[in-house]
């Protein structure tokens, strides 16, 4: 269906989805601070330590 | 190939780009010269299909620039003057986004990606972000992403800014392969010594007009000098250096 509306609207889908995943990435990386060499920027996405913390704080709290 | 027909560009009442004919055949090394304001970056924008022109036509790699735009992008790497990287990205996830965005299957892509990388010296460097890269690294990177989906011509705007001489080596190597191989390629550059060795073919640009177009030695004739540079001050009706230098003495000391 996303393929349809973007064809639609004359967008190319692979690469709108290239560009959402790559803003996405993006903006997650900048919220988490600049990176130091040899730094697994994967391990600092707010996203994952959002997701994490969440899960902790449920569960201690039962 | 390249070729234009009266293309011109105007920005407002100032004329950029005087009607240009030009015709860049497959393999040749185009050197497309001029001072600061002649008009190089509008020419090259032109082709690219990044602005419109007021009059004339483009065809570049066998398309209309004006009415075939994509079909033009999909067959031009392009390496501006200045370019934008995303510098949160890791060189290796950078070139992934190109990759996808020229629509090359992910396979394949990696392995091109490793090519490049290891061709530019940046394998050891793949997964450090951008931001902690030198400007002659992140220079290596957009020149490995203009080249990333094999283009048929080639579009580049001082590719040597920043590099070391070994990279600067190895890029004006390059750059004579891809001509090897069948490729156009407009090479745009102040360094008169480059175009000089590097290009077949050269075209001088002042005042958004060519004034030149020839071999270095042709050029040389035209501009009655004895070497491209004295014909380049010539043609271009620069002040002389060492007035303009003193000049420049005189303000300090005031």
């Amino acid at each position: 269906m996303v393929d349809r509306l973007l064809a639609a609207l004359g967008v190319d889908g692979v690469q709108w989805r290239a560009l959402v995943r790559v803003y996405l990435r993006m903006d997650f990386r900048a919220r988490g601070g600049a990176a130091r060499p040899g730094q697994d920027a994967r391990g600092r996405s707010p996203l994952f330590a959002m997701t994490l913390g969440t899960v902790f704080v449920s569960t201690i709290s039962r | 190939m390249i070729e234009t027909d009266n293309l011109s560009r105007e920005y407002g009442t100032r004329i950029a780009l005087h009607p240009l004919t030009l015709r860049v055949e497959p393999g040749e090394i185009l050197g497309f010269l001029g001072p600061n304001g002649a008009g190089k970056s509008t020419t090259v924008k032109l082709l690219t299909g990044m602005i419109k022109p007021t009059s004339g036509r483009a065809r570049v790699a066998g398309f209309d620039v004006a009415t075939d735009p994509l079909e033009v992008k999909r067959r031009i790497g392009y390496v501006p003057e200045s370019a934008a990287l995303y510098e949160s990205l890791t060189a290796r996830e950078f070139l992934e986004v190109i990759a996808s965005l020229y629509h090359e299957p992910s396979a394949s892509a990696r392995h091109r990606i490793n090519e490049l990388l290891d061709r530019f010296d940046l394998s050891a460097a793949k997964d450090q972000r951008l931001s902690e890269f030198s400007k002659g690294m992140k220079q290596k990177v957009v020149i490995a992403s203009a080249l990333m989906h094999r283009p048929e011509v080639l579009f580049l705007d001082e590719p040597l800014t920043g590099l070391d001489a070994n990279a600067a080596l190895v890029v004006k190597e390059l750059i004579r392969s891809l001509a090897a191989q069948g490729r156009t390629i407009f090479f745009c550059s102040h360094v008169l010594e480059v175009v000089e060795r590097v290009c077949s073919r050269i075209v001088i640009i002042n005042n958004g007009r060519a004034i030149a177009d020839g071999a270095p030695a042709e050029i040389a004739a035209q501009g009655h000098a004895a070497s491209l540079e004295e014909a380049f001050v010539a043609l271009t009706g620069a002040r002389d250096t060492s007035q303009v230098t003193q000049e420049l003495l005189d303000a300090l000391e005031q």
